[in-house]
């Protein structure tokens, strides 16, 4: 098995690639978060304030 | 999932606070240009509501009198402080200290300002 997709293989930073994979989900689901709420305080900030009008 | 495995190679105690404070950092400086740049937002933030804001940006013209000796008199209302319902006059005599109601003689302006004079 090429050693790039060995799972078992520890990497330098000490992660395996499932691991990484595990913290990158956190990480996207926490931007998708992000996402939603400024995309609706921008939604609010458009409707209430002055705001490109 | 896409870049999935970058953690494998980006310490994610390194790349983690940098990823959020390079976040972070762009949203505030986008957020202070356009407190600075926007006269809405910083009243916003001193408590001024948008009714308030577009009532004082309505300015009423200045009325001009003229009377004997050639002295100009101009009369504008201006608005009292943030949020008070009075209105405040601003005399200015022109040209500079011909009238009694200037007292200070370098100043070319004489306020009068009072809640009940109007």
């Amino acid at each position: 098995m090429d050693s790039l997709d060995d799972p078992n293989r520890v990497w330098p930073t000490g992660l395996t690639i499932r691991e990484s994979e595990a913290l990158h989900k956190h990480v996207i689901d926490g931007a998708r978060v992000f996402f939603v709420i400024s995309a609706i305080a921008h939604f609010l900030c458009y409707v209430y304030s002055p705001w490109l009008k | 999932m896409n870049n999935g495995r970058i953690w494998c190679v980006v310490n994610p105690t390194v790349g983690l606070p940098l990823f959020l404070g390079s976040v972070a950092l762009i949203s505030f400086t986008v957020h202070f240009a356009v407190l600075n740049n926007t006269t809405w937002v910083g009243d916003f933030f001193k408590g001024k509501s948008k009714s308030v804001t577009k009532a004082e940006a309505t300015t009423t013209a200045p009325v001009a009198l003229r009377v004997e000796g050639g002295t100009d008199l101009a009369v504008q209302v201006v608005s009292g402080p943030s949020g008070a319902v009075s209105k405040s006059f601003v005399i200015t005599v022109s040209p500079q200290g011909v009238a009694s109601i200037v007292d200070d003689p370098p100043a070319r302006m004489a306020s009068i300002g009072s809640s009940e004079k109007r």
